[in-house]
């Protein structure tokens, strides 16, 4: 059988006589010099021209601004003076802080409810999208389009109007005779219900990917469960789910490193507040607070840096499990 | 003849330089000074920014106006905002190289930016205060600096009525100058009775820090005394056992309603929209309640403990302060703006007693006559508690700023009952003695 193409150099050399490496190298460069195609350098100067804006980007949006960052979490940097340097404070002060724990906990919550209805929802929806159906394209769109909006300052307004002591939830409750409803946003037992919810409404993204995976199930294995007599849930949990589990494992990472980040909804939903009581103080939005409003930029970092760590670890454990539970087809 | 190559490479290289060009710092926001040229006064382009009520932002846009006539040369762009957002837009701007050439400055945070080099002693660059009345400009001196800001005009605490919705209960306007604490509960829950559901006395007043104020100064203590709190915990725990009682007395609505109000637009509010009788506010903010009332506001002063007048501790405060970036480009032609701002009778009729009556005396002369009714309700007030102020109070030390959110949760928190009135007073000095640090 031939081999495939590029595995060996072009032989030049077939049937003349042997040289030493080092001739053998530079013949094969020569002869690429004058007859070849120019791709080696060529392609290195585009190459390096296509990254260019990037790698500003990467340095000056992203790496440069991070060991800034890393090494303001050791100061007391109150924006309108320069820094001074300050040690272990910070994290001495983010160990005593109840705030800092409680932020914490109001983002676990988030992550960890949300994140897991979330998927449910875009897989539901997703296996519901692969029937196939008249205007699945239209379908596809119009669930895709909240995740579009759902992350903006306008959604999360709404949401707050929505979900408000008179808001258009409760109003429309009303006319099924359950007057009297609390404001779903300014209660401290459901206003993080209500940013849960909108984190759920998103789901477009994972949707899609759902969706894409789905695709790749190959029909016959459905053909042969059925001709085995499976029903539709035994199919579902036999076939489907173990064939998905890369996809799932895909979504579940990007879900909860992003779910970490949460902050435009926590803001706007609680005004900026985080109340009431400090049940929507998430870990981002505390951190800002923390950096813009109290004038302790040194702290807001040394925090920043605390929630790399922690998404790092979950992101760890998320690699470390999925060796029991993704099953790969190669 | 351009390969496919490099067209692509132009094709995506052109759109990229634009889109960075369109990211920078003098983007089409409108608010890049472009003129920066020096401290040259006669040609520049100022940035003023503001927070208020669309009365004020009207006002604002009218004296900006007014100086293109006086400068011609001078631009000022003008970019109004929230209360709710502008600390935090402040901030950051002040992180970015941003600050805005004038700014409308709070007492509260004055020390945090005076103190950190951010703004510009008026006085050392020849702002001329001779005109004001005595004890209005030395609220703005800042230790270190001199004169940090001056002051955009006086005002004092005072509780704000709806006539209509008295009437609607059938509940006489009270005696402001004989009324106490428990009566304010009263009056306020026989309203709230008297008329239908949804509709209250009063407003829950337990987060507001200027009220606070009133009620530690009249327990003999107040707000901050050598640059830590001056109250205690007992004075703390009254407030809140009073608050709590707004709620279960049903005078002023629940937790949660509160909560969503004090996140409202003015316009949006309970008061606004008729669902409550009284609410508090500084006396500067009279003409923005009038105007969203049918009938107008009635003015009274807080109530006493007991029950006189001349025991209300209240207090003229500079309702906000006009200051300029140390920082800015132009200090000579902010100077001169600001000069125009607080000197000048014109821009003193046109400002009127929005931001609080003039500290200079020769403007609030000029205007006093041209005051419609709405202002005129606000000077008045404040002549009348003239003969019964307390001292004054200290200014806001650094790291106190935070105190109106401290009060809002720990009273939030014990409105919801996670705290008991005790436990939230404490936590409100702890809260505070940490933030001062």
């Amino acid at each position: 059988m031939q081999s495939p193409p590029g595995d060996r150099p072009h032989n030049f050399h077939e049937g003349k006589k042997p040289m030493s490496a080092v001739g053998e190298l530079a013949s094969i460069v020569s002869s690429r010099k004058k007859g070849g195609a120019k791709e080696k350098h060529p392609d290195n100067k585009s190459a390096a021209v296509f990254m260019t804006p990037w790698l500003l980007g990467f340095l000056g949006i992203t790496l440069i601004p991070m060991i800034a960052s890393f090494a303001l979490a050791f100061t007391d940097y109150s924006l309108l003076a320069p820094p001074e340097f300050v040690g272990l404070e910070n994290i001495k002060q983010m160990i005593s802080d109840t705030r800092l724990h409680n932020s914490l906990v109001v983002t676990f919550i988030y992550v960890f409810v949300g994140t897991p209805l979330q998927l449910i929802a875009a897989l539901l929806l997703a296996v519901l999208l692969n029937q196939g159906m008249k205007g699945l394209s239209f379908y596809r769109s119009i669930f895709y389009l909240p995740s579009l909006l759902g992350g903006s300052v306008a959604i999360a307004i709404l949401w707050r109007q929505m979900f408000g002591a008179n808001g258009l939830i409760n109003q429309v409750a009303g006319m099924f005779g359950f007057t009297d409803l609390p404001g779903w946003v300014s209660n401290p037992d459901t206003a993080l219900g209500t940013i849960i919810l909108l984190h759920v409404w998103t789901f477009g993204s994972p949707m899609i990917i759902f969706l894409a995976g789905l695709r790749q199930i190959p029909e016959m294995y459905y053909e042969a469960a059925s001709v085995d007599g499976a029903s539709t849930m035994t199919k579902f949990f036999r076939i489907t789910i173990p064939l998905l589990t890369p996809i799932i494992f895909f979504n579940v990472v990007l879900q909860v490193i992003n779910a970490f980040q949460s902050f435009t909804q926590a803001f706007v939903v609680s005004g900026g507040t985080g109340g009431p009581s400090d049940s929507t103080m998430f870990y981002t939005l505390y951190l800002y607070q923390k950096g813009f409003t109290q004038f302790d930029m040194g702290y807001a970092s040394a925090m920043a840096w605390l929630l790399l760590i922690i998404v790092a670890f979950f992101t760890a454990i998320n690699f470390f499990v999925s060796k029991f539970w993704v099953f790969y087809d190669d | 003849m351009l390969s496919r190559r490099s067209t692509l490479a132009l094709g995506m290289a052109v759109p990229g330089l634009a889109a960075l060009a369109a990211c920078g710092p003098n983007a089409s926001g409108g608010a890049g000074s472009d003129g920066g040229d020096g401290g040259d006064a006669s040609s520049a382009s100022l940035r003023l920014a503001w927070w208020g009520n669309p009365t004020r932002d009207e006002k604002t846009q009218q004296v900006a106006d007014a100086y293109k006539e006086v400068e011609p040369d001078v631009t000022v762009n003008l970019e109004p905002g929230e209360w709710s957002g502008y600390w935090d837009k402040l901030a950051t701007q002040a992180a970015g190289g941003d600050f805005p050439d004038i700014v409308q400055m709070d007492e509260k945070y004055l020390s945090e930016y005076a103190g950190r080099g951010a703004l510009l002693d008026l006085a050392g660059a020849g702002l001329s205060t001779t005109d004001f009345a005595p004890g209005s400009v030395e609220v703005g001196e800042v230790e270190g600096v001199g004169l940090a800001a001056i002051n955009a005009g006086l005002n004092a605490f005072c509780f704000l009525l709806n006539p209509a919705v008295f009437e609607e209960a059938g509940v006489d306007i009270p005696d402001d100058t004989t009324w106490t604490w428990d009566d304010l509960l009263e009056t306020a829950q026989k309203i709230t009775e008297g008329t239908p559901d949804g509709t209250y006395g009063m407003t829950q007043m337990g987060s507001v820090q200027g009220l606070f104020q009133v009620f530690v100064r009249q327990a003999g203590q107040d707000q901050y005394k050598d640059g830590a709190a001056g109250f205690d915990v007992d004075t703390a725990t009254k407030w809140f056992e009073w608050a709590k009682e707004i709620q279960d007395t049903k005078a002023g609505p629940d937790a949660s309603v509160s909560v969503e109000d004090a996140a409202q637009a003015m316009d949006q509010s309970l008061f606004a929209t008729g669902k409550v009788a009284m609410t508090v506010a500084w006396s500067n903010q009279v003409v923005a309640h009038d105007g969203l009332v049918p009938d107008g506001v009635t003015v009274l002063r807080p109530p006493s403990m007991t029950g006189s007048a001349a025991d209300a501790e209240l207090w003229y405060k500079a309702s906000m302060y006009w200051a300029v970036s140390a920082k800015t480009q132009s200090p000579e032609a902010a100077v001169k703006f600001v000069d125009f701002l607080v000197n000048s009778p014109d821009a003193g009729k046109i400002l009127s007693v929005e931001r609080g009556v003039p500290g200079n005396l020769t403007v609030r002369e000029a205007i006093v006559p041209d005051l419609d009714e709405a202002n005129t309700k606000a000077v008045d007030y404040l002549n009348s508690i003239e003969q019964e102020l307390g001292d004054a109070p200290e200014i806001t030390p650094q790291g106190g700023g935070q105190f109106e959110d401290i009060l809002t949760r720990a009273c939030e928190d014990m409105l919801f009952g996670k705290l008991s009135p005790a436990e939230a007073g404490q936590r409100v000095l702890d809260d505070l003695a940490g933030a001062l640090a």
